[in-house]
């Protein structure tokens, strides 16, 4: 179910996107939590934006070399002539592209309770700009609920990548539909902010159509729970969707 | 002897008369059986179906008595294949590539492996991405044969070989044959057809034409020879005696084509030694002769 071979192969295909990613996450964090001028701008500008259009570069480039770049370049042809089966192949994917984005938000978490115990950050500026109303510092439980649950977020992102990936056997279109469910959800979640900051509904709505409006940032500020569902069902789209492109790559047919 | 490979009824149709359809045949274990069509006929389609990478719409594909199909991954234990588009994972080098490759197989003894990058002489240190195309052939080669899989499927497997490399493929194929293991080949070039093959199928428009073996196209109850003749009167005088042997002449150059069925060989030699002749020689029956007159002429209308 597992092939450790397949997986060293993507490892290597994917590595840089990963660690170059992975690395710029951790930096702008630590930027942003470090230092004083910056730091009420850690919820808006990092945790809203960066944060999740990093990890979403990552996800949309690597996903589609999963499965529908190498079908449509035709070295899938070469696993396959293997005694692996199809879910095997499916299986080592799906772990590799969960694993890294995890790993991804752990390395962030991490660093981000590093950069707080060292200098705590004030909720009432950082909140205010998202015009949410509390008070305190930030503790390392919100730290950690509020990576996790964009992590989940993410998760929902590379369930729908890798299963546009796992149906379509040309990389424009796995690409085509990747990119278009990115593009919406970060779009819709930049018009969603600006239109909360400017006062326009109209324009708040936007964030709804994006797959980070699972990150609740201001339920676990607030400490209300609504977070948590938002974050069960990040993660039944993300499993759904894992799913149904394992399935569909399975059943196909290949041009290989 | 068992079936290596059963094809029975298999249709897949693309629509606009694309695919196959109603595909019959065996081959035999320890058969070296070859494909051939034009482009587009279906010779890619036939052996992905063998691959288990498609599903036929009915009929059915068996390797060693397993279906294609369902069971493609158990299958690939004992299958080597060379694809008809070569291009290779994002690993860096020809080493990744065949290092991760015999992982993914199970390989341990790398001395075939090795004797093959030798024979085939190849660079594995040079990147994937600028390897040439015959490079890239050749290491395909080597992707498939380096576990001596009691079955092969090669699609055209000699795309892009220089002359000495595909003489060099030729000579591999053979050595596993004389080792009883199955070969099935989709090939244009017929010289190389003629030098592995025991039987050979010919298809058009994703229907099978016919299917000949060795013996027939090896040996054909006909020989031709073009004689030149000395002097003009010899020539008119052989004319008119072999009559309805003659399938070509040539009056400047005073030269008769004949068709001369084998048992009647020594007959003509005798006939021939009265007159002066002035050149003699034999046109070998080839596998493209005997594709030219009897599948080209039937197909093509």
């Amino acid at each position: 179910m597992f092939s450790l071979p397949l997986f060293k192969q993507t490892v290597k295909a994917n590595w840089v996107m990963f660690a170059v990613m992975g690395a710029l996450m951790a930096i702008f964090l630590a930027q942003f939590a470090g230092m004083e001028m910056t730091q009420s701008l850690l919820l808006l500008i990092y945790y809203g934006m960066i944060g999740l259009i990093l990890p979403t570069i990552y996800i949309l480039i690597s996903s589609n070399k999963l499965l529908a770049g190498q079908v449509d370049k035709g070295s899938m042809a070469y696993v396959l002539s293997t005694p692996k089966r199809r879910i095997t192949v499916c299986l080592t994917q799906i772990i590799y592209q969960v694993g890294t984005v995890v790993i991804m938000f752990a390395v962030t978490t991490v660093a981000h309770l590093i950069v707080n115990a060292a200098m705590p950050l004030d909720l009432a500026s950082a909140a205010a700009v998202l015009k949410i109303n509390v008070i305190g510092t930030l503790s390392a439980k919100q730290i950690v609920l509020m990576n996790l649950t964009s992590c989940a977020s993410c998760l929902a992102l590379s369930g729908l990548c890798y299963m546009f990936s796992g149906i379509f056997n040309l990389s424009k279109f796995s690409s085509g539909c990747s990119g278009i469910v990115c593009g919406v959800s970060i779009l819709g979640s930049l018009f969603g902010m600006f239109g909360s900051m400017l006062n326009v509904d109209a324009l708040a709505l936007f964030k709804y159509v994006s797959v980070y409006s699972f990150f609740d940032v201001e339920g676990i500020l607030t400490g209300t729970s609504t977070w948590i569902v938002l974050f069960i069902v990040a993660l039944c789209i993300s499993v759904i969707a894992y799913v149904v492109g394992t399935l569909r790559f399975c059943k196909k047919d290949l041009p290989l | 002897m068992a079936n290596a490979i059963e094809v029975k009824n298999l249709t897949k149709d693309y629509g606009k008369g694309r695919g196959i359809f109603d595909f019959s045949f065996n081959v035999k274990e320890g058969e070296v059986f070859g494909l051939v069509g034009t482009n587009g006929s279906g010779k890619t389609t036939t052996i992905r179906h063998m691959m288990g990478f498609l599903k036929g719409d009915t009929g059915s594909v068996a390797l060693r008595g397993m279906d294609a199909w369902k069971q493609a991954a158990e299958i690939k234990k004992f299958v080597g294949y060379v694809p008809g588009q070569i291009d290779f994972p994002d690993v860096g080098n020809g080493v990744s590539f065949l290092k991760i490759q015999a992982e993914l197989l199970g390989l341990t003894d790398f001395t075939y492996m090795n004797d093959l990058i030798n024979r085939l002489k190849i660079d594995i240190t040079a990147p994937l991405r600028r390897m040439s195309k015959g490079m890239k052939q050749k290491m395909a080669l080597v992707a498939a044969f380096m576990a001596q899989p009691q079955i092969y499927l090669l699609d055209e497997p000699s795309t892009g070989l220089d002359p000495l490399m595909r003489d060099a493929m030729v000579e591999i194929i053979l050595e596993q044959k004389a080792q009883g293991k199955t070969v099935f080949m989709s090939s244009h070039v017929f010289k190389e057809l003629e030098d592995t093959c025991d039987s050979i199928m010919f298809i058009h428009d994703g229907k099978i034409v016919n299917t000949v073996s060795r013996e027939q196209f090896a040996l054909d109850p006909h020989e031709t020879y073009t004689i030149a003749f000395g002097d003009a009167a010899g020539y008119e005088k052989y004319c008119k005696a072999a009559g309805d042997t003659v399938i070509n002449k040539n009056q400047e150059k005073r030269e008769i084509t004949v068709n001369i069925a084998v048992k009647n060989i020594n007959a003509f030699l005798k006939e021939l030694s009265a007159y002066g002749i002035a050149g003699f020689s034999h046109e070998p029956y080839t596998l493209e002769k005997y594709y030219l007159e009897n599948i080209e002429t039937t197909e093509v209308k």
